[in-house]
């Protein structure tokens, strides 16, 4: 049976009827709150809400992929706190120009608000971008002052990130230090320091062992090695959340541990410049 | 109407109901977006109209801004509470908010103004006059004229102008001037040269097929319609030619009003008023004395005019 709205323009029913559809059977999730507020702080009651044990998923079906009562309330609903994952569901065809078009997609991107374009005619409907929960969203990172061989990995790291794939995000973040890590102590090694070392490049060693010998020798600025000993520690340390407050936790330290992901990877080649080092990755 | 008493109060959002009685069905997108804005950027500007009935709160008028509210998810808002109106009152007093501060459609209009019209003639046995209906609604009877067109035309073409409401006024096709223009033509038409209007909808689905397909390219070419269908009493052009024309207009083909205008009336509609403003010219000449003569400017326009005519009469 078609869902009753209050206040859906009624040229956007059918629309919103194949989105419900496909995120619940997407997420295996039951039916949705209809125009119900999320939390009395956020200027923003979604077409459709699933509160999840874990997020709250919102559905808005609209005439483009980014209307302008998401575009204006998102830092609203990003400073509310709540883990909350936004995709908008526009119509397959539509009338906006295709640039303002572009403009809304590259923004929602960039804020991680997922979208679906739904053909009326084929009744299909297809999750395009996925969307981050507003907690992890980092709608702006400046690539340029990252060394010009390592930026296009940190943007893939950003758009996995961002694109519903957050951990792996920090992950690849991680694999990109863990390199740095290695060809330093590999350089270390052969100025004849790191002696007491069990590192022998090439083979698998622990990053956490690697980066406190590191320190202990002094081998590069001591504050950077400490920021990359606390990246690398609690990238593993994520566990099952069961409930919103637990996820809220690990969301949050997700990302600040990509910002600090980034910042280390932006510091780095300077910090083994300073000591005489090839930032060779 | 009786005056009313009313309130300024913030009222809980979840205790407004829309009222069934709005005449207005059509909220375009595009206009709820920009309200959207500038509510979130400088507030609400003016408060909504409610009636009490119960305990919730019907809008008389400011449903797009009680659905603003509702989406922004705002916990009350700034309504002016009436006591509850009649039916009648409700129409009538939604009629005059907004027609003091906003244009409706034409067609939202007409869509209630049938129903104002029979809940008045219920109350007094006869139907409302222009000028009744002009005095109670607030609306101007150039108004009411332009919402009667609409009301008599068949569903299918109401529908087609509810559907075209709904799109930015920049993208409509047929909007509701296209058919107050061609109403307006036509009716002229059946009561001047019925014949030429065998079935009035297939002459509508014809014009609107030229149109869509640039054959007509001007609304106001419906215009030259009524020209053609009125100059056997104003120009006395022969009703056997202004026949032939009107259904060579209506038929589907290629020819453009514009094409049957040219080809019938309007070298003579051209002469009348060419005759019409030398006449007034004339009139006008008569009035002048030599103290106007004193101008330097319209002496020297006189002078030129007088050239022109003595070189005109003695070529001929």
């Amino acid at each position: 049976m078609p869902s009753t709205y209050l206040i859906l323009d009624p040229d956007l029913h059918e629309i919103a009827e194949y989105a419900m559809k496909e995120i619940m059977s997407r997420y295996n999730l039951r039916n949705p709150l209809i125009e119900q507020a999320i939390n009395p702080n956020i200027s923003w009651r979604p077409t459709f809400l699933w509160k999840k044990p874990t997020e709250y998923l919102a559905c808005e079906p609209a005439f483009k992929p980014l209307p302008p009562i998401i575009n204006s309330n998102f830092m609203d609903i990003q400073s509310s706190g709540l883990p909350i994952r936004i995709i908008v569901a526009y119509p397959h065809d539509n009338s906006i120009s295709i640039t303002e078009f572009q403009k809304d997609l590259r923004k929602a991107k960039q804020h991680g608000i997922g979208y679906m374009s739904v053909d009326a005619t084929t009744k299909k409907a297809n999750i395009e971008y996925k969307g981050v929960s507003s907690i992890l969203s980092i709608p702006a990172i400046d690539f340029s002052q990252i060394k010009s061989g390592l930026r296009p990995k940190v943007i893939d790291a950003y758009d996995m990130y961002m694109s519903g794939d957050p951990k792996h995000g920090v992950q690849e973040l991680g694999q990109l230090m863990e390199k740095c890590m290695t060809v330093l102590a590999t350089q270390a090694i052969g100025r004849g320091k790191l002696r007491n070392s069990n590192y022998v490049p090439g083979r698998f060693y622990k990053l956490t062992k690697l980066i406190d010998e590191l320190l202990n020798e002094k081998i590069i600025d001591l504050g950077i090695l400490g920021n990359c000993r606390g990246f690398v520690y609690p990238r593993n340390s994520t566990s099952h959340p069961q409930d919103i407050a637990s996820i809220k936790k690990i969301e949050r330290k997700l990302k600040e541990n990509f910002i600090k992901g980034v910042s280390i990877l932006e510091e780095l080649p300077a910090a083994f410049k300073q000591k005489g080092y090839n930032f060779r990755i | 109407m009786e005056k009313i008493k009313s309130e300024l109060k913030h009222i809980p959002l979840s205790q407004v109901q829309r009222n069934p009685e709005n005449p207005r069905i059509v909220f375009r997108q595009e206009e709820l977006d920009q309200l959207l804005t500038s509510i979130q950027k400088i507030g609400l500007q003016v408060p909504i109209s409610v009636y009490r009935d119960g305990n919730d709160y019907i809008i008389i008028d400011g449903e797009r801004r009680w659905k603003t509210y509702f989406k922004l998810n705002y916990p009350t808002i700034p309504a002016i509470i009436q006591p509850k109106p009649t039916e009648l009152e409700n129409l009538i007093l939604m009629f005059n908010i907004h027609g003091l501060r906003e244009q409706w459609d034409v067609f939202t209009i007409a869509n209630k103004l049938t129903r104002i019209i029979d809940l008045i003639k219920s109350q007094t046995g006869e139907e409302p006059t222009e000028t009744e209906l002009s005095t109670e609604t607030g609306l101007t009877r150039g108004i009411l004229r332009r919402c009667k067109l609409i009301i008599a035309l068949p569903n299918r073409f109401k529908k087609i102008i509810l559907e075209e409401l709904k799109k930015p006024k920049k993208d409509q096709i047929f909007s509701e001037d296209f058919f107050l223009e061609m109403e307006g033509a036509l009716k002229t038409v059946k009561n001047n040269v019925p014949d030429s209007v065998k079935n009035i909808n297939d002459v509508r689905d014809v014009l609107m097929k030229k149109y869509e397909n640039k054959v007509i390219n001007n609304i106001t070419d419906f215009r030259k319609l009524a020209k053609i269908a009125t100059a056997w009493k104003n120009v006395e052009y022969p009703l056997t030619k202004i026949q032939s024309g009107l259904i060579k207009a209506f038929g589907d083909n290629k020819v453009s009003i514009d094409e049957v205008y040219k080809e019938t009336v309007e070298a003579l509609l051209g002469d009348k008023k060419l005759n019409s403003n030398a006449y007034n010219f004339l009139q006008r000449i008569r009035r002048i004395t030599s103290e106007d003569l004193e101008d330097e400017d319209l002496k020297e326009t006189l002078l030129e005019i007088k050239r022109k005519l003595d070189k005109l009469f003695t070529a001929n």
